[in-house]
């Protein structure tokens, strides 16, 4: 991964890590405040959880951007998924570049790291966007409406009853368990990140 | 202009010598992939685009950029684009799209 990147994709990898650690801090707020909820306050696990998403396809994309000087702005910024793809195209050299700030422990190798339960709450916690569920329907033959999502309702079937993912999204209840590490790991590893990429940038500015 | 046209040649062979190289060792990484196809350009960059079922769907095309290693005797810089099986399909009807700079999808040339 190229240390060349031109000064737009590095002011832009600046805006999205910026923007992804305010992401963040708002998903540790609710989550204070989802733990802490009075009785009677409607709940904002969900929300929460959303958050945690958005700061972690924010800050993934503030990666990417500083991967080569041959990459556009445009080229990356649109589009779900980022996590999943840095991580798993960053696996051909993972010793380079921002590779190993996004490489958690043994997760240079895929199949190792799909054994890491962080490494696979990620990816759970990526892939619950309204986009990436619309692709999974889309390959499954199912109407959009039919996968289950963090932000929007979703249905089994057009009879069926309708689902909303603060009631009954599975990923939200599993990171809100009381015993759960999960929310805090995912956390700790998207600060870890955010600051490694805040002296990543710093270095090249 | 004779000049110009074998310089041309010599850089159009070291890219794709390059590329075929990266080709080998992506291969090692990802073994079940399915194709692996070379981008055109004239930038001293080799865009890669490879299709590799172990990938996760995420539905959207991300490039990832890689410096030259000459320890391994890659000596250009190279941009890959990994893409799930059901993308390359999308892509292939036009319903997902490559960064602008990788040119028409007809004008990839397979390298394995």
């Amino acid at each position: 991964m190229s240390s060349s990147a031109p000064g737009r994709n590095v002011r832009w990898a600046r805006a999205f890590l910026a923007q992804g650690c305010t992401d963040l801090e708002a998903a540790n707020r609710l989550a204070e405040f989802e733990i802490a909820r009075p009785p009677g306050r409607p709940g904002v696990a969900s929300a929460a959880t959303m958050l945690l998403q958005m700061a972690l396809e924010k800050i993934s994309k503030s990666g990417l951007l500083l991967t080569s000087s041959a990459l556009t702005v445009e080229g990356v910024s649109r589009g779900h998924g980022a996590f999943a793809r840095l991580v798993q195209t960053a696996v051909l050299r993972p010793t380079v570049g921002v590779a190993p700030i996004f490489l958690h422990r043994q997760w240079n190798d895929l199949r190792q790291a799909r054994q890491d339960p962080l490494f696979r709450e990620l990816l759970e916690i990526e892939r619950h966007c309204p986009a990436i569920m619309g692709a999974e329907a889309r390959l499954h033959g199912l109407a959009p409406l039919e996968r289950p999502m963090l932000e929007y309702p979703w249905e089994h079937s057009p009879e069926g009853p309708c689902r909303w993912p603060e009631r009954d999204l599975p990923l939200v209840r599993e990171m809100f368990k009381p015993a759960s590490r999960l929310r805090p790991r995912a956390g700790a590893y998207l600060r870890r990140v955010s600051d490694e990429l805040t002296s990543y940038i710093a270095a090249r500015e | 202009m004779l000049v110009s046209t074998v310089l041309e040649i010599s850089l159009d062979h070291e890219r794709r010598e390059c590329a075929r190289r990266l080709a080998a060792m992506h291969r090692r990484v990802y073994p079940t992939t399915e194709a692996i196809y070379l981008a055109p350009g004239e930038d001293g960059v080799v865009r890669l685009l490879e299709v590799v079922p172990e990938l996760d769907l995420t539905g959207s095309i991300f490039p990832v950029g890689f410096p030259p290693d000459p320890e391994e005797e890659i000596e250009l810089p190279s941009v890959v684009i990994l893409v799930h099986p059901a993308e390359w399909k999308w892509l292939r009807e036009g319903t997902l799209a490559l960064p602008s700079e990788w040119g028409d999808l007809a004008s990839l040339e397979q390298l394995s």
